[in-house]
């Protein structure tokens, strides 16, 4: 069930109906209703996969219940390494193996030797990589004493299956989630108000930006051999927005969605393409997976404090698991790598915590500086994620090539023009800038639209909300709809 | 949440007000399917002669211009499926029909629709007939079955510049819109050089499975019609030579095959092929398998006199 289904849109009501009126608010019966819609969530995916997430689920509850009643520091830790080796071999298997495989039989027949591997014809689950991560971070707490095991299973469990967090994020933390999950909730008007908001700014770059850049993309991607410069510029400006809308706009439907339940999630995404370097990128993109990694893998590594060595490693470290985090690929592991490569010089000069705060904070414009500063990280950005999109390094490689020997050919600016004014119109260039703008006028609060017109009169606000609502509503029937991005990581 | 329901209610309602114009909007505008079937369901009974077929009938052959009391239940990728299922709804309904029309194109026997097809909730709506399970959603709304076509058709309406469709109470467009033919300005070089690419993708499925099934279609009609002495004429309409040139052998042989052995089996059925005619030319045509209006018209008097001499002769 995608959040931009009908399918969807019928089940939420019907579910925050039952939520507030027929549970007679008992935070029990609310918990074990909200268990079931979540699992009803995903089985509408593949419900034989479901079988999997109650086997994480089990797994992580009874593995934090042992560590906490473990007579002594080895029976800790045998458990904990139990929890974590099953959690991760469900992940490679499911998500590694056949490219472990492929790579090594590559790899064999560089040295001149054939060989014939096993591999698996199996889909990836959708969002094992999330459910996995909320179970680890959940173990790695117990196991650091920084939280208590959890006894409700229907807690612990919802914990880890909340439908609007379950197949892409964000990546939730047990000492986050797991207080709200046994904390009694009340209907709150305004949270109510601003999930509704939030879910509909979600809907829009998803819909609207992401599906429409989304078809020009692939086939820029598709067909980059029979396109020069600008044109591949193009594709890849498109491919940035696409990902970024899709993501974000997920992000937003999920945290709309919570507040409806009186839940708040991790926020995810603080308008990243308004850096100025890219450390605050990373500060600003999938917020909930990039302080994952800080968390658990690199402050573990020894995070910054053993010398500008140590920093250097363990950033490498963290890049390259992140883009391998988010596929099977090569393309995903050059992809980190370049962003370590981006990152390496504020980490050598200690300047990755200089833009700590929003761009021209209070003011309507960037100064002359800021505005190259965020021409510079976002033209970077764009080249990061052509390897992203591509379907192998050589190909990204190419495009890169290409891109970059068409640049200046005038005939190629006139081919891209061409292409925007008979392809694809002037609606999908014209509602991207309008995008940038409301992003750009409302980056200071959690989402864009947060708190956009509320110095007007209703009629113009909810006028703008009208206006929104017909461009979903138009764009959803172009038949452009694609699934989400990160429901295949 | 009392507030929070009532601004809900009061923010989303003009929504659905708006949703319920345009559903009205899609049921209620001219088209073609909505004609047909008012047509169809106010004249049952005195219907005489009833064609069926795909977009190839559908423009090929006004009702105005015969002499029978005709229905054209053709429609744009009608297989012999949907033929069939609507002939055997409305056909013994039809206590005066004399003669059914059906289209043996080159390409119809090999052709079949899935499940998928986004008119098929059209036929459960306007006919009544549902060959796949049609969704609760598109049995509720027209619009649904088809965002991205209805969006068009409601773009297409607030836009001047469009073509306005002139459609009779036959469910027949009287009036050209655009097409290659007017596009390339009926320049039959022009329209030859650019044919391989155009077509490249037209009709070019082969499937004897769906020719197999087809035919036990197309028999049970043609039994239903010996039975109740209803005669039944074949028809391959006027295509333009392009379209001609496309053509795949063996599909084309095997549907020769087929007319053969009905001919031979059933000597009462009659089989008209005007693929070729040459009182066809390029000024008839809208695009390469489409006759326009002023071909239409000249068809459509062609079949008018085969069909009376068919009633008076009976050969």
């Amino acid at each position: 069930m995608l959040f931009n289904s009908l399918s969807f849109t019928i089940f939420l009501p019907i579910v925050f109906f039952l939520y507030w009126f027929a549970t007679q608010k008992n935070l029990k019966t609310q918990n074990i209703l909200l268990l079931v819609c979540s699992y009803f969530f995903y089985a509408c995916w593949d419900y034989r996969f479901l079988f999997l997430l109650m086997f994480s689920t089990l797994l992580d509850y009874f593995t934090g219940l042992k560590m906490e009643n473990a007579s002594g520091k080895k029976n800790k830790k045998t458990w904990f390494w139990i929890s974590v080796i099953i959690n991760l071999g469900f992940l490679g298997v499911f998500k590694y193996y056949n490219f472990f495989i492929g790579s090594f039989a590559d790899g064999l027949s560089l040295l001149g030797i054939e060989s014939h591997f096993w591999t698996l014809n199996v889909i990836l689950p959708v969002g094992i990589s999330f459910y996995t991560f909320h179970g680890l971070s959940y173990v790695i707490d117990i196991y650091n004493d920084k939280i208590k095991a959890e006894k409700n299973f229907v807690d612990y469990a919802l914990f880890v299956s909340f439908f609007p967090l379950l197949v892409a994020g964000p990546i939730e933390r047990a000492t986050h989630l797991l207080p709200q999950i046994k904390k009694q909730r009340t209907f709150n008007y305004t949270q109510a108000i601003d999930g509704l908001r939030q879910i509909l700014w979600g809907l829009f770059k998803k819909i609207v930006i992401a599906d429409s850049c989304a078809a020009y993309a692939n086939i820029i991607f598709n067909n980059s051999a029979e396109y020069s410069g600008a044109m591949l510029v193009l594709g890849a400006l498109f491919f940035t927005f696409q990902i970024y809308c899709d993501f974000s706009g997920y992000s937003d439907i999920a945290l709309g969605t919570a507040r409806l339940f009186g839940i708040e999630l991790l926020r995810n995404f603080a308008f990243p393409y308004f850096s100025r370097d890219i450390a605050e990128f990373w500060r600003r993109w999938h917020i909930s997976l990039s302080s994952w990694f800080r968390d658990y893998l690199y402050i573990p590594l020894g995070g910054s404090k053993g010398g500008t060595w140590m920093k250097v490693r363990n950033t490498f470290i963290i890049f390259i698991v992140s883009g391998f985090w988010h596929g099977a690929n090569w393309t995903f592991i050059i992809w980190g790598l370049l962003n370590a490569i981006y990152i390496m010089p504020s980490i050598l000069f200690n300047t990755n915590r200089n833009n700590l705060d929003m761009v021209a904070q209070g003011k309507l414009f960037p100064t002359g500086k800021e505005l190259l500063q965020m021409i510079t990280t976002f033209s970077v950005t764009v080249i990061a994620w052509i390897f992203f999109r591509a379907e192998s390094i050589a190909h990204a490689l190419q495009y890169i090539a290409d891109l970059f020997a068409g640049l200046f050919s005038v005939t190629a600016y006139r081919e891209a023009f061409s292409y925007l004014s008979h392809e694809i119109g002037w609606i999908i260039p014209a509602l991207l800038v309008f995008f940038i703008i409301i992003e750009w006028l409302g980056r200071e609060q959690q989402y864009a639209i947060q708190k956009w017109g509320f110095s007007y009169s209703k009629t113009v606000r909810w006028t703008f909300y009208y206006a929104i609502l017909m461009l979903i509503f138009y764009f959803a029937g172009t038949g452009n709809e694609q699934e989400f991005i990160y429901f295949q990581f | 949440m009392k507030q929070f329901l009532l601004s809900f209610i009061k923010f989303v309602f003009p929504f659905l007000l708006l949703l319920l114009a345009i559903e009205l909007y899609v049921l209620y505008y001219p088209s073609t399917f909505n004609r047909k079937a008012s047509y169809l369901h106010a004249n049952i009974a005195s219907t005489q002669m009833l064609v069926l077929g795909s977009s190839h009938s559908q423009n090929a052959l006004n009702p105005e211009w015969l002499q029978l009391k005709t229905v054209n239940l053709a429609n744009p990728s009608q297989d012999i499926q949907i033929d069939s299922a609507l002939f055997f709804k409305y056909a013994p309904l039809m206590k005066d029909l004399k003669m059914l029309v059906l289209e043996l194109d080159y390409f119809t026997l090999e052709e079949k629709n899935d499940a998928e097809n986004f008119r098929l909730p059209w036929y459960k709506r306007f006919f009544g007939i549902e060959l796949y399970r049609v969704s609760l959603i598109n049995q509720v709304s027209v619009y649904a079955s088809s965002p991205s076509f209805f969006n068009q058709v409601l773009t297409d309406a607030v836009n001047p510049k469009k073509t306005r469709y002139n459609i009779n109470q036959y469910g027949f467009i009287l009036n050209d819109f655009p097409g290659v033919m007017k596009d390339k300005k009926f320049d039959s070089l022009a329209l030859a050089a650019t044919a391989k690419e155009r077509l490249k993708n037209t009709h070019t499925g082969i499937s004897t499975a769906n020719l197999n099934f087809n035919k036990s279609k197309l028999n049970a009609m043609i039994n239903y019609c010996l039975a109740h002495n209803i005669k039944v004429i074949l028809l391959a309409h006027p295509m333009y030579a392009t379209y001609i040139n496309n053509e795949v052998a063996e599909k084309n042989k095997r549907k020769v095959q087929y007319v053969d052995s009905l001919m031979a089996a059933v000597p009462t059925i009659r089989y008209f092929n005007y693929e070729t005619d040459p009182r066809f030319s390029v000024h008839d045509f809208k695009n390469d398998d489409h006759l326009n209006s002023d071909g239409a018209r000249k068809y459509t008097k062609i079949i008018d006199s085969l069909t009376a001499k068919q009633m008076i002769s009976g050969n």
